[in-house]
Order: C-alpha cells, then sequence, then structure tokens
C-alpha cells in the first residue's frame, strides 16, 4: 500500500468516526457559539465596539474552541486500536498526515460556521480582500491541526494526558493566533500581509517537518 | 531451526516496577505455546513484549527473525496478528465499518472484510456500532480482523474470553489456519482450561517469572 494510499485510509477513518460520533457539530460548535454570543451580551449595546471587536474575538473563539475539534480524536483514541494500526505496518507519516487532514477538513469546517456567526452578530468591518481571509483560515487550520497532532504523539501514555496536551497545545499556537489575528487587521487597515502569511506558511511548514519526522521515533518511543 | 519468537532473560520494568523478570522462552514454527497465570503475572506485557508493542528494559530477543528493539521491527509487525483482551475497535463505527478500514489500510477489498464478518457470523449484524454490541460479538469481530488478514505469528490474550460455546471453534480454525501455514501462536490466559486442547504446551507465569518454560 502506497503512503498516499495509507493517508486516505486513515483520513477518511478519522472523518467517518466524527460523522457518527458528530462530536465536533453537535458539541463544540454549538458552544463555541454560544461562547460567541456571550460577549455581545457582555458588552451591552456599544455597536462600534462590538464591531471592532468582531476578528479578533472570532481568531481567539477558534483557538480555543478549535483545540477542542483538533484534539477531540484523542477522547476516542483506544490503545487497542492503536496498536492494530501499528501491527497493520502503517507508516506513522503517513498515520500523522492523514490526521492532520482529517483535523484540519474539520477544524476548517468550523471556522467557517464561526466566521459566518461572526459576521452575523458582530457586523465587523467590510474586507476588500476577503477571500485572503479563507487563505488565513485554511493556513491556522493546518497550524492547529498539526500541533494538535503532534501533541497527541507526545502524550501517548502519559497519566494526565487529556489535560497536559491542550496546555502544550496553547502556548505553541500563539505564532499561529498572532500570525492570522495580525494579517486579519492589516487586511483591515488595507495595508500589507506578506510578513503575517509568511508567519503563519513558516509555521506550517515547521510543523509539518517536526510531524513527519518525529512520527516513528514517536511511535517506537511509545511502545 | 529458526524460531518464531526467541526470548533469552528479558526483564520489563515500568517506572522501575518489574513486570516480567528473566523470561526465556521460544516458539518454533507450527507451534502454539499458551502461558497461563493470575491476574497481575505480567501475561498481558509479555504478549505486548512479543508483539513489539513493548521494548524489553533487559534481555535480548527476537521475533519473527528481527532482532528485538531493532530499526528492522516494523518490518516484521504487518505479520503479527493481537488480539487483546479489549477487542481492537472504533466504538463509533459498525462492526463492518471497522473491518473494512482494516482491509484498506491493508489493500483488501470490502468484500473480503464482509466475508470474515460473515466467517464469525456476524453478517447480520454488520451495520450495529460496535459500542452497541456485546463484548462476544465485538471479540468475534476482533478474530475476523485475524481472518481477514492472516498473521504468521498469532498473539490471543483470553482467548475464550466473552465468547459462547458456538464461537470457540473460530479459535481452533484461526490457531489451524496460522499453524499449517508455518505460523505459530501464543495464547495467554489466567484460566488454564481456557488453554487447554489449543495450546501444545503449557508454560506458567508466576509474579513476572516464567516457572517450567523450556
Amino acid at each position: 500500500m502506497t503512503f498516499w494510499g495509507q493517508v486516505r485510509a486513515i483520513t477518511s477513518y478519522e472523518l467517518l468516526i466524527e460523522r457518527r460520533s458528530g462530536e465536533t457539530w453537535s458539541l463544540i460548535t454549538p458552544f463555541a457559539a454560544a461562547a460567541l454570543m456571550t460577549i455581545p451580551l457582555a458588552i451591552g449595546i456599544n455597536l462600534p465596539l462590538i464591531s471592532s471587536i468582531g476578528w479578533p474575538i472570532f481568531w481567539s473563539i477558534t483557538l480555543l474552541f478549535g483545540m477542542q475539534v483538533a484534539w477531540r480524536h484523542v477522547s476516542s483514541e483506544r490503545n487497542a486500536m492503536r496498536d492494530v494500526i501499528t501491527l497493520l505496518g502503517v507508516d506513522p507519516a503517513a498515520r500523522f498526515t492523514g490526521r492532520v487532514i482529517a483535523s484540519g477538513a474539520l477544524l476548517s469546517g468550523f471556522m467557517l460556521v464561526i466566521g459566518v456567526l461572526t459576521v452575523f452578530l458582530y457586523t465587523p468591518a467590510e474586507l476588500d480582500r476577503w477571500p485572503l481571509l479563507i487563505v488565513l483560515g485554511l493556513l491556522f487550520a493546518a497550524g492547529l491541526a498539526q500541533l494538535a497532532t503532534l501533541a497527541a504523539d507526545l502524550t501517548i501514555g502519559l497519566g494526565a494526558r487529556s489535560s497536559l496536551a491542550p496546555l502544550l497545545v496553547a502556548p505553541l499556537a500563539l505564532p499561529l493566533l498572532i500570525g492570522a489575528a495580525q494579517a486579519t487587521d492589516s487586511l483591515l487597515r488595507s495595508s500589507g500581509i506578506l510578513p503575517w502569511l509568511l508567519m503563519l506558511v513558516l509555521a506550517d511548514l515547521l510543523l509539518a517537518i517536526v510531524g513527519v519526522l518525529t512520527a516513528r521515533p514517536l511511535q517506537e518511543a511509545a511502545t | 531451526m529458526n524460531h518464531l519468537v526467541e526470548l533469552h532473560d528479558v526483564d520489563v520494568a515500568v517506572d522501575l516496577v518489574p513486570i516480567i523478570s528473566a523470561v526465556s522462552l521460544h516458539v518454533d514454527p507450527g507451534e502454539c505455546v499458551g502461558i497461563q497465570g493470575p491476574n497481575g503475572a505480567g501475561k498481558t506485557t509479555l504478549l505486548r513484549v512479543i508483539a513489539t508493542l513493548l521494548a524489553p528494559t533487559g534481555g535480548s530477543g527476537s521475533v519473527l527473525g528481527v532482532e528485538l528493539g531493532s530499526r528492522e521491527v516494523p518490518s516484521v509487525r504487518p505479520q503479527i496478528g493481537l488480539a487483546g483482551h479489549v477487542p481492537a475497535l472504533a466504538g463509533p463505527l459498525t462492526l463492518i465499518e471497522n473491518l473494512v478500514v482494516v482491509a484498506r489500510l491493508t489493500g483488501r477489498t470490502r468484500e473480503q472484510a464482509a466475508a470474515a464478518l460473515a466467517r464469525v457470523g456476524l453478517a447480520g449484524a454488520a451495520g450495529r456500532a460496535a459500542d452497541r454490541c456485546s463484548h462476544g460479538m465485538r471479540r468475534r469481530t476482533d478474530l475476523a480482523r485475524l481472518f481477514l488478514v492472516p498473521p504468521r505469528l498469532l498473539l490471543l490474550d483470553e482467548p475464550q474470553a466473552g465468547l459462547d460455546s458456538s464461537a470457540q471453534p473460530l479459535v481452533d480454525e484461526l490457531i489451524r489456519q496460522v499453524r499449517s501455514g508455518g505460523g505459530g501462536a501464543v495464547l495467554v490466559s489466567h484460566d488454564p482450561s481456557g488453554l487447554s486442547g489449543l495450546a501444545d504446551r503449557m508454560l506458567t507465569l508466576r509474579s513476572g517469572a516464567l516457572e517450567n518454560a523450556t
């Protein structure tokens, strides 16, 4: 079986589990939407303020709840299933890539829903170059998915895994958050976003290299 | 003769607590070895060492001709079939979906997965989520996985647990199939009666040490 064949099989396996369990759409997204709604309620009728914080709030909510989306597979992952996948001879790098693609796809969908809700609830200033926001979202989703998958592999076998991994992800995701938020701000001010875009691309590339290269050592370390 | 499994004075310690100590054993082609022992004796740990899923902290050994802990270990893993006492299934997926995942990862077809499920008598429950199946049905599905991807080295943890009498012949058939292909099997159980009739020779593991190793 080819590397990409394994990647496809792992991706569809992860997405199938999500389709059956519905964790992202029936649990995490409604809570994220509720969090998005509570902030305007707390601020009161101050439309200029609400409008000005729309996109920063979007990225913050995306980071906090996106971690849950990217992390959700850990809660359903069973040691026995992981053993079987190891024994079937699946390339650990293919497994990493497949899980990242699945998480990235779910995160992208999640961000689209939260993005539409943000526009509806906060009516932030319109972006002239809004397609660039989609590019930013995709880069952010790819980075967060890779970070969460890497953290999941790093914490295999640790007792406090479910608490430890999000704590690992949150600080390491700061470059992604800063890059995405600053690029959006630059879009609002109609200034260049290239440095921030490059920062996101670099972070994604770095995570991809680390994730692929450490996949096998981490698998063997967990045995 | 080249042994399928060969362990010499293998130790495993977790957080400096010894789980198995100085275990030596071999498994020959066509042989089925049974290991009995009380709860906590280290049976599952030993099985995981043989499955190459747990690296020994001491001693040496080889599995399917590859030295434990060496870089070649991943290359023999596809020839090892393990069914632990916890069935390896994704709970939200149906039984057939669980097997199709395995089929896709090993270049097999959905039809072969369905045939394997039918072989263990679960064709009628193929569309049921694993989480909603009994323990026995989940264990049968685990056996179906081993029929779908026949191993050269079969490792069964508590092979009879959770299975009714109609499923016992499936375990026999699986072992027979592996042995006839020149492979071997290691079975572990807390209940010696569960292994009688299946194993060619029986060993006892107590407090992490094999008592009658040969």
